[in-house]
């Protein structure tokens, strides 16, 4: 039993200081996780519209220069190594790897006139075990379109 | 200074050696073959191979070849109408005012006609099969009524000419009868009778009472006298390889092959006047006298009876009096190659492109083939479609035209073909990259 009602506040206020300081917690952690998520996906989008834009065009010409057709050549190596070329310095300049992501895996699919990527990564979050890992899957396609003769 | 020549030439022979690439790559294309044979202007053939008719003139035309034409038009005397021997008919036509255009009344089937022609006086008009002439007249109205018919025994039929007045002149292989109005009928008048070596074309004059004659290598004149046709040894000429013969007030024009060889009548005999001649722009089928004008005569070429006037300082062909498309009853050939010269390329060929302006009617054909290799392979093309040859560094084509059920069979007027390359642009120019969603 409670003789005196007196400190009551300070009870209150730290309960409410905990809560408010738990949420906080919380929202910065949602926060940093969208914010993670954007990045992430920035930078399989550049990635997979760096590989596809190193396709290069062929055209059939005749000597008055008329161009009977046009055709996208897209190098299956030379795609994926530009798709990892910019995935690799944006995941760096965006600060994804300080950031405490680990890299699970990432798949670079060149086909045709297309190239995809597929992103796997873990962030650490401020959670207690098992909610203390988030995993995040990322993909992206860009297609090279070949402008009419 | 002896080491800066050598570099500058060894830097001269490199860049020499690389430039026809590298022209394709930086877009610089005049590198590339690229023909175009308009056959109304130009003549890329290799005569070596060619068996189709090449026309240069008007209408500048690759075809089949028309042989074995005969006396295939004649012209109504006082009055603008001629008639033509096709498809075993006889077609009329008139002179509208700018143009002959086809006349139905002067329209009749004969099979087999080969050859056709007016009498002087122009009342009647008279045809001959080898076996049978048939002679009609004129209704009121202008149409044609049949007033007489013979038969012709063992005949090989060369020509069939007007003579004096309703007379005819029936020329065979080797003879020429002149026939007799009688007044109901023709007979053949022994007197003028003349043997031939091998008769093959004939032309009356009806202004000099003559008729001229392609006997063999030699131009005949046999003209009417006191006594009967005499055979005029002065107005005689040696032309070889002709097919045709047209008298005209300064002499006469054959035919040899595509040219109309002028020929006129001196005090000596008869001369040869080559600043005259005149190019038919294709091989001539024939010719015939015109007793519209005294200096005009006609031609008579694959692609019709074309009208020769003399221009002031040489013979013109006047289309309002032509007729476009009558070629006779010429034999038309089952098929026909052209072979074009060979087109050297700077940069080895590997792929062409083929584009064609030709009229082929239902039942004919024209392939078009293209080597790489001096003509010992060849591969197919299909106009408007790229495609690719083995690799060399010359190309010629040809066409093979086939009549098939059609009666006159294709006709190419151009050719275009082109070497095509390929060129390559950064993506940025070529195109764009886009998410999909």
């Amino acid at each position: 039993m409670w003789r005196s009602e007196r400190g009551i506040a300070l009870v209150w206020l730290a309960v409410i200081l905990g809560v408010t300081a738990l949420l906080l917690v919380v929202g910065i952690d949602l926060l940093r996780v969208w914010v993670l998520w954007g990045r992430l996906q920035k930078a399989v989008d550049a990635a997979a519209l760096a590989g596809a834009g190193s396709a290069r065009v062929r055209e059939e010409v005749d000597a008055r220069g008329t161009v009977y057709a046009r055709e996208v050549l897209l190098d299956p190596v030379e795609a994926k190594q530009e798709a990892e070329k910019v995935l690799n310095a944006n995941l760096a300049e965006l600060g994804v790897v300080e950031a405490g992501v680990v890299e699970v895996s990432r798949v670079i699919t060149v086909r045709d006139n297309w190239v995809e990527v597929q992103l796997v990564v873990e962030a650490r979050r401020f959670m207690p075990p098992p909610w203390d890992v988030i995993t995040m899957a990322r993909t992206a396609k860009a297609e090279f379109v070949v402008a009419g003769p | 200074m002896r080491r800066v020549l050598i570099a500058v030439l060894l830097a001269a022979f490199l860049a020499a050696l690389l430039l026809p690439d590298r022209a394709v790559q930086e877009g610089d294309l005049g590198y590339l073959l690229y023909v175009d044979d308009h056959f109304l202007s130009l003549d890329k053939t290799d005569r070596q191979f060619t068996t189709a008719a090449v026309h240069t003139g008007p209408p500048g035309v690759v075809m089949l070849r028309c042989s074995g034409s005969g006396d295939v038009v004649a012209l109504r005397p006082g009055a603008l109408q001629l008639v033509v021997v096709e498809d075993n008919r006889i077609r009329g036509y008139s002179f509208s005012g700018s143009s002959m255009v086809p006349d139905p009344r002067l329209e009749v089937a004969f099979p087999g006609v080969r050859a056709v022609a007016w009498t002087s006086d122009g009342r009647f008009l008279a045809a001959a099969s080898d076996s049978r002439v048939r002679v009609w007249g004129l209704d009121s109205e202008g149409r044609l009524r049949q007033i007489s018919q013979w038969s012709l025994a063992g005949s090989e039929l060369v020509a069939l000419e007007g003579g004096p007045g309703a007379d005819l002149w029936l020329v065979e292989q080797r003879k020429a009868v002149r026939y007799g109005f009688t007044g109901s009928g023709w007979a053949p008048l022994a007197g003028d009778s003349f043997a031939l070596e091998e008769g093959k074309a004939a032309s009356w004059d009806s202004r000099r009472q003559a008729l001229a004659v392609l006997d063999g290598s030699k131009v005949r004149c046999f003209a009417l006298s006191a006594s009967g046709f005499v055979e005029v040894l002065q107005w005689e000429a040696e032309v070889a390889g002709a097919c045709g013969v047209a008298v005209h007030g300064l002499g006469y024009s054959v035919i040899v092959g595509r040219t109309a060889r002028s020929y006129g009548y001196g005090p000596a005999g008869v001369v040869r006047i080559p600043a005259l001649d005149l190019d038919l722009g294709g091989e001539g089928l024939g010719a015939a006298t015109s007793p519209w004008g005294e200096f005009e005569w006609v031609a008579v070429t694959p692609w019709g009876v074309r009208y020769a006037g003399w221009g002031g300082s040489g013979w013109v062909f006047d289309p309002a009096r032509s007729v476009a498309g009558a070629i006779g009853g010429g034999v038309i050939a089952d098929h026909a190659e052209f072979r074009s010269v060979v087109f050297p390329a700077l940069v080895p060929v590997f792929k062409v492109r083929l584009e064609v302006e030709a009229q082929v009617p239902a039942g004919s054909e024209v392939r078009y083939e293209v080597s790489t290799d001096g003509g010992s392979r060849w591969v197919e093309l299909v106009p408007g479609v790229n495609t690719l040859v083995p690799e060399g560094n010359a190309v010629v084509y040809r066409m093979l035209l086939f009549r098939g059920t059609s009666a006159r069979g294709p006709e190419v007027d151009r050719v275009v073909l082109a070497q095509i390359a390929y060129r390559y642009l950064p993506g940025r120019v070529g195109g764009f990259v886009r998410l999909v969603k």
